[in-house]
């Protein structure tokens, strides 16, 4: 097994820390003043956020960095016992509002544009639609929004599987590995696959160090608070609350059709964990506009991929570049 | 012109492909089966009574030493929190607040 990497390849200044979360700021690559919109990257709270700049020629931020952006990154952390109390308003609402706050204080921006992958996405598009301050547009990647047919995951949130108030009762922080585990059950066969495959790309020096970082960060599971999972599982997956309108945060109900936020929807449309249909319905769901992009990756091959830097970064870029309002990017 | 290696090469990649496939066609017809699924629920539920009897024996034995237990703590960090909230939500209302104007100071009369 690869060894975990647990370091970001661009150096960033930690600018916010709030319980297991902190929020970094990259250093810019270049002298100039960056853009003055700031970028907050929001990953998901699966796995480890530096996915997001995984290495040299596997790094949205620092492709967003060399655009002359101002770039956030929220890491969340690793969960304690101390924070078993974290459920899914808490980091939607409570912990991505201070991470904002926090990028807007270092920053002096009024507004940051959010770009949250995976479940972040989701708790980008929460946190929009729960009027959040300080949100310009919203990136959402491979997010989950429609999960009436979640496709292969709906084996792992079965309910006869899976007894949440007893599992909340007895792991208040839900370990890593175990998640890491419940994953892998799905597609066992998928390990020695993806080992053969590597074997027979080995002799090239680039498919080895891709594969390589992969791992690392595959095998880098991250604990999970119990209530989070509850959450997700029971009120995103099994009841679709989200979607349907009935999600309730804070005692108040989360009304996607009240974001009035730009968003850019991007879908993998390999995406096995979260497939197109659950993303696509965002289109209809959301109050603002939304622009959709779908690419031909699978889940983390089109943040990482070797076509991601002509695919989605671009398009990233080229969003975000359409969105500065006050001031013109540095060619 | 294929060389011996080459041909052995192929031949395992296919074997191997065809295993794969078989291996996990038959794991994913499985794994939908409601008696797995029951199985494996049986399982993780039996996996966390043993975990919440470890963890009320290990209540019970804090309790008696009069000290704090993993729960109190729990219970202290979600007040902490919502202290936090309530701060957080207190300085959104402060941010989003017309500023007032500054007043010259008024001299006072004798």
């Amino acid at each position: 097994m690869i060894a975990p990497a647990r370091s970001l390849t661009h150096p960033a200044d930690e600018v916010l820390r709030h319980g297991p979360m902190r929020v970094l700021r990259y250093r810019p690559l270049r002298a100039e003043t960056p853009a003055s919109r700031p970028v907050l990257l929001v990953p998901s709270i699966i796995n480890r956020a530096y996915i997001l700049d995984l290495r040299e020629g596997q790094s949205l931020a620092g492709h967003l960095l060399e655009q002359g952006l101002d770039v956030f990154l929220v890491d969340w952390g690793t969960p304690s016992a101390a924070d078993a109390h974290l459920d899914l308003e808490a980091y939607a609402v409570r912990l991505l509002r201070r991470a904002i706050r926090g990028a807007r204080a270092a920053s002096g921006a009024e507004a940051v544009h959010l770009l949250g992958y995976c479940l972040g996405g989701t708790f980008a598009l929460i946190a929009g639609a729960c009027g959040v301050p300080g949100i310009d547009t919203i990136c959402a990647l491979t997010t989950p929004v429609d999960l009436s047919e979640p496709g292969p995951l709906s084996v792992l949130t079965d309910r006869r599987l899976v007894d949440l108030e007893r599992l909340c009762r007895a792991y208040p922080v839900v370990p890593g590995p175990a998640l890491w585990a419940t994953f892998q059950a799905l597609d066992p066969v998928g390990i020695p696959r993806k080992y053969r495959r590597a074997g027979e790309r080995w002799r090239d020096r680039e498919q080895r160090e891709r594969f390589r970082a992969q791992e690392a960060w595959l095998n880098d599971p991250v604990p999970m608070t119990a209530r989070v999972l509850r959450d997700v599982v029971d009120g995103l997956y099994r009841k679709n609350l989200l979607a349907k309108g009935e999600l309730r945060v804070a005692g108040r109900p989360v009304a996607l059709a009240r974001g009035t936020q730009p968003v850019l929807n991007l879908i993998a449309s390999s995406d096995s964990l979260v497939p197109p249909a659950c993303a696509r319905p965002l289109a209809d769901l959301w109050g603002g506009p939304v622009t959709t992009r779908e690419f031909a990756a699978g889940h983390i091959g089109v943040t990482v991929g070797s076509r991601a830097p002509r695919d989605l970064w671009a398009t990233v870029a080229q969003w975000l570049r359409a969105h500065q309002p006050t001031k013109e990017l540095p060619s | 012109m294929i060389f011996p290696h080459e041909r052995f090469q192929k031949l395992f990649t296919e074997s191997a492909q065809r295993c794969e496939q078989w291996a996990a066609d038959w794991w994913s017809e499985h794994l939908r089966k409601p008696e797995t699924l029951s199985g494996m629920g049986d399982m993780l539920g039996a996996m966390c009574t043993l975990k919440e009897r470890w963890n009320k024996g290990l209540e019970q034995t804090w309790a008696h030493w009069r000290l704090p237990s993993a729960l109190d703590m729990e219970r202290l960090y979600e007040r902490l929190g919502e202290l936090e909230e309530h701060i957080a939500r207190l300085e959104d209302q402060l941010e989003d607040a017309p500023q007032r104007p500054q007043t010259p100071a008024q001299p006072v009369e004798a």
